[in-house]
């Protein structure tokens, strides 16, 4: 009887699987922004409280009026996936609208450029966009300083892209009214950050169901962690 | 998987006469000296993917292959525990995936302490891989670099097929070099490995 090979191979078998276990987190995630997603989900993180400013120079913050918060980043000079990101908010906008939820959930785009994004050109991005004020407000940091902390918090990177951009990962990210972070949903292909390898249209032209399963889910994640609506009785 | 050279299964133990722990210090003090020079250059070395994946990795793999101990009394005693090298092998193959799981690269690129585990583990695993090897089977060896040469170019292949981004550490062009890359050390590597596989099995029917 050879117990002690037996033995070894068990040994060795378990401890495999429990290092790879550990690495996937059970055989789960295999990226950066789907483990985030996933801790995040178990246990909620608070977002530091930023200055923001708007397009119009008005102050903002990340958690205010008592709504949940679906948080997005972008540079508005980007040629693809923030047009990605803008069009997946115009879509929730009108989802807000139309489920009346106005009341309960509102959108925020940061944008990580503030050296290039000030008010005035966040207009121009407002004018593409046609942001509802009551829903969606458009925004960068005050104060460049803040901004490492707030992408830390989020989980965005940003990268330079060696020609002057950004490379950097999107997802919807969904805070409650007490301001902490509690669903992460990755925008999962990142569709339009493959454009510009071989066939990056086709991926492309695929998610759109995929876009369409996300903008679902954080806004259902948004109304949920929502505080309950209050009944206003008619007279 | 290695560079490690296929000693016939049959040549048993060899009859050193001086300690090997003296004759390998150098070989580990240089090894040593390495794995510390490839943790100070972490920063560039970590900032595209195909250094990290395609040198960093295999170079502190290597080592490892190379300070592995020579069979002594002591790593026969752990042989009896690793039967034809089974267990010792798979060890190491885990030890070498979890870092290729993409988050692994990027906790790595990001944080010194786990870039420590990391250089210290694949450092394991080449000299786990070594001394198994060495107990191993040609049935053995043949399914762990076939395992080897498959893994490799799957993750290759993952990271070519993916619609996207998997690092948020790198960019799409350097995980499309990466996986190209890993395609072409699976295809050279395998038929390289094979073949000394071939040489050394032919070697030890040759002796016998």
């Amino acid at each position: 009887m050879h117990w002690r090979g037996v033995v070894g191979l068990t040994i060795a078998v378990a401890a495999s699987a429990t290092v790879l276990a550990v690495a996937t987190r059970g055989f789960r995630v295999f990226t950066t922004d789907a483990a985030r997603a996933d801790a995040v989900r178990v246990r909620p993180i608070a977002v530091p409280d930023v200055a923001l400013l708007d397009m119009h120079g008005t102050p903002q913050s990340v958690a205010q009026d008592g709504r949940s918060t679906i948080v997005d980043f972008v540079y508005t000079r980007c040629p693809s996936l923030c047009g990605t990101l803008g069009s997946v908010y115009q879509r929730l906008q009108s989802e807000i609208v139309r489920r009346n939820a106005g009341d309960r959930v509102r959108l925020l785009t940061i944008s990580f450029d503030p050296a290039w994004d000030t008010p005035e050109r966040l207009r121009y991005y407002a004018i593409a966009m046609h942001p509802d004020p009551a829903i969606w407000s458009v925004t960068t940091v005050a104060n460049p300083s803040t901004l490492s902390p707030l992408l830390d918090a989020f989980g965005v990177r940003v990268l330079a892209d060696g020609t002057n951009g950004f490379v950097h990962n999107a997802a919807l990210h969904v805070v409650n009214a007490k301001g902490q972070l509690v669903s992460i949903h990755p925008l999962a292909s990142s569709s339009a950050s493959r454009r510009d390898a071989p066939g990056g249209d086709a991926v492309a032209s695929r998610s759109v169901d995929a876009l369409d399963e996300v903008i679902a889910q954080a806004l259902d994640a948004a109304i949920a962690h929502a505080p309950p609506r209050r009944l206003v009785v008619q007279p | 998987m290695s560079t490690a050279r296929a000693r016939p299964v049959s040549e048993g133990p060899s009859p050193r006469v001086m300690p090997s722990a003296v004759s390998a210090a150098p070989k580990i003090a240089a090894s040593l000296a390495i794995t510390l020079v490839l943790l100070v250059t972490r920063s560039p070395l970590e900032r595209w993917m195909g250094l990290h994946m395609l040198v960093q990795i295999p170079v502190l793999l290597a080592l490892g292959l190379v300070v592995a101990p020579r069979e002594t009394a002591v790593t026969r005693a752990v042989q009896r525990w690793n039967r034809y090298g089974a267990a010792g092998l798979l060890l190491a193959f885990a030890l070498v995936s979890v870092w290729m799981v993409p988050r692994m690269l990027d906790a790595a690129a990001d944080s010194m302490p786990i870039d420590v585990i990391k250089a210290l583990s694949l450092v394991c695993a080449g000299v786990i891989a070594r001394v198994s090897w060495r107990n191993a089977p040609t049935s053995v060896r043949v399914f762990a670099v076939g395992n080897g040469a498959w893994m490799t170019a799957t993750v290759g292949m993952l990271l070519l097929d993916a619609p996207g981004r998997l690092c948020v550490s790198y960019g799409i062009r350097d995980q499309l070099f990466t996986g190209y890359g890993l395609l072409a050390v699976s295809l050279l590597g395998g038929a390289a490995l094979s073949i000394d596989l071939l040489r050394g099995n032919l070697t030890a029917v040759a002796a016998r």
